[in-house]
């Protein structure tokens, strides 16, 4: 897709009116001199809620480290609310992939969402009672209260996906980057944290999600990524989410995918 | 008594510091996977020391000591280096890296024994605690006047002070730490770099077990490394608590282990004492045993239990 025609859709759609809060530029990624992201420039506009969508290995996870410069990058920049990475660190709220971390680790649920206030505490400060308070409020706005106390590997995956959530909660960023909180939760699970996603969008916020179920995807969010090692298309989903530009995306036309990759799944074939 | 304070003390001192300031840095080893950190660091030393004993000629502490420094730092960009060039796995890289660098530390090892000074392989695995002395003391006040604690032997200064440095920096890195070592990507994205923490406290680990190593040998070090944190890890789901605990668990086998081995042997009617280091490095493993099998959560025996109590009902 070139510039042009992403430029007006966005015209014709107002989708410009909303504020651009998040703003990658250029991103190209490679793993050990093997692309993975190809020129990626990307937009999400505060208030509204995007999905990023791709095939496993399109490089949706990388995506959002390199923008977060958590992963070094060849190329690009990122603006977030106009400033620089660097100096916008404390309007990030970043969620890895639940399987990244250690869940034997000897922390308890409200020791984890109390990590996310340690990029606005000082470096010395030591928690006092009025951060485990936010803490706990934190975990009670995704109904984790009653597992305060829990060691984080007595929880459930879903109850584990809502402490990440309420870490990322504490963190009161402006910008909210998850990378599939969805994965692998029931449906009372998905409602809570969707839920949260949406009143923070309504209190301006800016909300991007790894998603990987196509079916929810037009019900969920507003705008999406399509993404596969580069832009398949972004923008509004009713504009730009057409059954060609998914076809694109899973089908590994672009000639970044070798033999062996995952090319599309039955998600898409059902699904177009 | 004045025996015990003059040759029973500052040996029981030597051993129990370097189980403290080793056991303590442990956890996060531990918790970050890198358990086989210290294995390494207390073996690339080796060829450190001995160089640093050449090059000054005599068994000062200083030179040896920035020998071993040298060396761990040397071997830690190494490992760094061949895990990046090479795409080998972290293991396999600290592998390669430790056996080399101790077989060259054995080889200047012997060079240095044509010189005649008392440095042998013996030395560096088991160290040497019992020839730590302190004749200048006379009684147990001593302990309280400090023209007196000034004649403690070098080697214990230095390890107190290294032992107060990684209280230091786990006290003030406590947040810094905690995070990086639970989710580094999180960290990062915070702007706590979880490198740079991983730095230091790789720096830390070199630290303690350059000073604890010319004490009480490799075998120790390596011990306290993982041990005590191993051991207060099954015993509570807190890393503050297990802090406590592995500090405490390593004092316990520093102290309990140094009187097994010096007065031990003679309760059940032997002649010699037996190796300090090896003795308190046994202590720590059999408290680790009594931790598996009677932890009340995660020890074998609890879970045997809670299982029986489950299928019966
Ligand atoms: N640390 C790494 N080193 C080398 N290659 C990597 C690394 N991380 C990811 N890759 C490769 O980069 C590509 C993109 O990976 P990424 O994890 O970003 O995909 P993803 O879209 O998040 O996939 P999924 O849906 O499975 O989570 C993959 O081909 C993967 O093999
Ligand atoms: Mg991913």
């Amino acid at each position: 897709m070139s510039a042009l025609s992403k430029q007006s859709l966005i015209d014709e759609t107002g989708f410009i009116s909303s504020k651009v809060a998040f703003d990658v530029s250029g991103l190209t990624v490679a793993y050990d001199r093997k692309p993975v992201l190809w020129d990626v420039s990307f937009q999400a506009h505060s208030g509204r809620i995007t999905a990023i969508v791709g095939p496993n290995g399109a490089g949706k996870s990388t995506f959002l480290k390199a923008s977060l410069g958590l992963v070094p990058a060849v190329t690009g920049q990122t603006f977030i609310l106009g400033e620089a990475l660097k100096e916008a660190r404390k309007n990030i709220a970043y969620m890895p992939q639940r399987a990244s971390v250690d869940w034997d680790f000897p922390a308890s649920a409200l020791d984890v969402v109390m990590m996310g206030l340690y990029g606005r505490m000082g470096f010395l400060r030591w928690p006092s009672q009025h951060h485990r308070e936010q803490a706990l409020s934190c975990l009670d706005q995704v109904d984790m209260a009653d597992f305060a106390e829990r060691q984080i590997g007595q929880l459930s995956g879903g109850q584990q996906q809502r402490v990440f959530m309420a870490r990322a909660l504490a963190q009161e960023a402006e910008v909210y980057l998850m990378d599939e909180p969805f994965a692998g939760v029931d449906a009372a699970t998905e409602n809570v944290i969707f839920k949260t996603l949406k009143a923070l969008t309504a209190e301006g916020k800016t909300v991007i999600v790894v998603h990987h179920d196509l079916d929810t995807v037009r019900k969920m969010f507003d705008d999406v990524l399509l993404i596969n090692r580069q832009v398949i298309a972004n923008g509004p989903i009713d504009d730009v989410m057409s059954d060609e530009a998914l076809r694109r995306t899973y089908s590994g036309r672009l000639g970044f995918h070798k033999a062996g990759e995952p090319v599309g799944g039955a998600a898409v074939q059902a699904h177009v | 008594m004045n025996d015990f304070i003059q040759l029973d003390f500052p040996s029981l001192l030597l051993g129990t510091l370097a189980a403290l300031s080793c056991g303590l840095l442990g956890n996060f080893l531990l918790l970050r996977g890198q358990a086989l950190m210290g294995d390494t660091i207390s073996h690339v030393v080796l060829p450190g020391i001995v160089g640093g004993f050449l090059l000054a000629g005599s068994v000062a502490a200083l030179p040896m000591m920035l020998g071993a420094l040298f060396a761990s730092l040397f071997s830690v960009s190494l490992i760094e280096l061949i895990k990046r060039a090479g795409r080998i796995e972290a293991g396999a890289a600290m592998g390669a890296v430790f056996t080399t660098m101790f077989a060259l530390g054995v080889v200047l090892l012997e060079q240095s024994g044509a010189r005649g000074v008392h440095l042998d392989v013996e030395h560096a695995l088991y160290g040497n605690l019992e020839s730590a002395l302190w004749l200048e003391a006379e009684s147990f006040q001593d302990l309280l006047s400090f023209s007196k604690l000034f004649s403690l032997p070098e080697d214990i200064w230095v390890l107190f002070f290294i032992t107060l440095l990684v209280i230091l920096f786990i006290v003030v890195f406590y947040k810094p730490l905690m995070i990086t070592s639970f989710d580094a990507a999180h960290a990062d994205s915070l702007g706590i770099s979880s490198k740079w923490m991983g730095l230091g406290l790789v720096f830390m680990t070199a630290l303690s077990a350059v000073a604890a190593f010319s004490a009480v040998g490799s075998i120790l070090v390596i011990a306290m490394f993982i041990c005590p944190p191993a051991t207060a890890r099954m015993l509570t789901d807190k890393l503050s608590t297990q802090l406590w605990i592995s500090g405490f668990i390593a004092v316990l086998s520093g102290i309990s282990g140094y009187f097994l081995a010096a007065f031990g042997p003679f309760w059940f009617g032997g002649q010699d004492s037996v190796s300090a280091a090896g003795m308190i490095a046994l202590m720590a493993g059999f408290l680790q045993v009594l931790a598996m099998l009677f932890a009340p959560r995660y020890g074998v025996l609890s879970r045997l239990f809670f299982k029986n109590r489950f299928h019966n009902q």
